[in-house]
């Protein structure tokens, strides 16, 4: 009786130790909340931010302009080497899934095969191929059947996979996965800026001086281990140039407008970005000549 | 016997797993499908909180998330229990709610448009600081 008892214990332990992480719960005073003067401390917010860098956000952006599609922009999944250390791996993973998010938002989906077969060997030798679902995303591609079905598979699972790996203590991976989709979006924007001359298109690689900076901040915390410590120095090369971007803030107001019953805030404080043509052409060359590097092109 | 009780007990932890990462996908599937035309599904936010004690401050969940200048967020909520509310937060001031505290209206979705790259708070409360169950979901949409 003894031994079922303890049996059963062990168990319950057990259940509630492999059960999901449960959601973050902090305690604030409502009113602290209803009048917006929460402070969270910049230690806190490098611990746990998110969408640092999101496998569609740049292609969205591209799409949006009318800027036609490209394959020379992407990387030849057959390109990357078979014999690779999970730190690689982590980074061709994100630098493919932000390829993939290219594809899907130009609904290139036939073409986006040889992508998601990669990614999910990929997936599979870092073990969490389990997220990644390859058969149902694979049909839906080749069937184009249900492109916002795909779509949202396709970045669930990214999410899923980089959740996973942080909580199972390989923050490391997740930070080099996150570091390889920003670098592959931020190649996809200079590409196409080498192309077409848009104000906008060239706000938003300025703005990518603040996200590396988060960025850096993330890698940083594994800065002793060799690899990441490389990855960590190319970075840098890339924030040197970016020194010489120059953003300023406008304050203002968010204004809200309601339209056809639904509430668009639209926040009034802005940034502008003063970067020269000529750093922009220097942070072009140099996002080719690393992200290349780390591609084997 | 003896044998047979930690087999079950392990198969039910990871039948209880499966089917926990099933149903949550569901939901936030689910309510990624409720986000409205042009809109491209980011993060959920997966949100179970409980009541409020007393002389105690009501609970929250709160996500630290970049956002980018020149881009339309769309959040929408879809909730098991209570009724969830979502603000966003600027270093120091909120920027988006969900819920107006003077009309008492609700807007599900919202739509935000930022202008300024950097880092944000979401922050997910519960109305009257009762308990609740609920999935958000951020959503890019399409200029």
């Amino acid at each position: 009786m003894i031994k079922n008892s303890s049996l059963l214990l062990v168990v319950l332990l057990f259940l509630a130790a492999c059960g999901q992480r449960p959601s973050e719960n902090l305690e604030v005073n409502m009113n602290d909340v209803e009048v917006g003067e929460l402070q969270i401390s910049s230690e806190t917010m490098n611990d746990i931010i998110q969408n640092i860098a999101s496998p569609i956000e740049v292609a969205a952006l591209i799409s949006s302009m009318n800027i036609p599609f490209s394959t020379s922009y992407l990387a030849d999944p057959d390109n990357l080497s078979t014999n690779t250390t999970s730190f690689e791996m982590a980074y061709s993973l994100g630098a493919l899934s932000a390829d993939l998010g290219y594809l899907n938002i130009y609904e290139k989906t036939g073409t986006a095969v040889n992508y998601l077969s990669s990614i999910n060997r990929l997936a599979d030798a870092l073990q969490i191929g389990q997220f990644f679902d390859f058969a149902t995303i694979k049909r839906l591609a080749t069937t184009s059947s249900n492109l916002d079905s795909l779509m949202f598979i396709s970045i669930n699972s990214f999410n899923n996979m980089d959740d996973y790996l942080r909580e199972t203590d390989r923050s490391n991976l997740s930070a080099l996965m996150i570091a390889g989709v920003w670098m592959e979006g931020l190649f996809l924007a200079t590409q196409v800026a080498v192309q077409n001359s848009n104000e906008e298109l060239k706000s938003m690689i300025g703005e990518q001086k603040l996200i590396l900076n988060d960025l850096l901040l993330i890698l940083n915390n594994y800065k002793n281990e060799e690899v990441i410590q490389g990855y960590i120095d190319d970075f840098e090369t890339i924030k040197k140039i970016y020194d010489d971007v120059k953003i300023t803030y406008e304050v203002g107001e968010p204004q809200a407008i309601e339209k056809d019953g639904m509430l668009m805030v639209i926040q009034s404080e802005s940034s502008h970005v003063m970067m020269s043509d000529d750093t922009l052409q220097r942070i072009i060359q140099v996002t080719q000549e690393i992200r290349n590097l780390h591609m084997n092109i | 016997m003896k044998i047979l009780n930690p087999i079950i007990a392990i198969v039910f932890c990871f039948t209880t797993i499966a089917m926990t990462q099933s149903d949550r996908k569901e939901r936030v599937q689910d309510c990624a499908s409720k986000s409205g035309e042009g809109a491209i599904y980011l993060k959920e936010f997966v949100v179970s909180l409980p009541k409020v004690t007393k002389g105690e401050r009501p609970p929250m969940y709160r996500q630290a998330i970049i956002l980018r200048g020149n881009n339309i967020y769309r959040f929408n909520l879809c909730n098991d229990k209570g009724q969830s509310i979502i603000r966003v937060y600027d270093s120091s001031n909120m920027l988006v709610s969900s819920y107006d505290t003077k009309t008492h209206k609700e807007y599900n979705p919202i739509n935000f448009l930022c202008r300024k790259t950097g880092q944000y708070n979401i922050i997910i409360t519960f109305k009257d600081g009762k308990a609740g169950e609920a999935v958000g979901i951020m959503s890019h949409v399409m200029k």
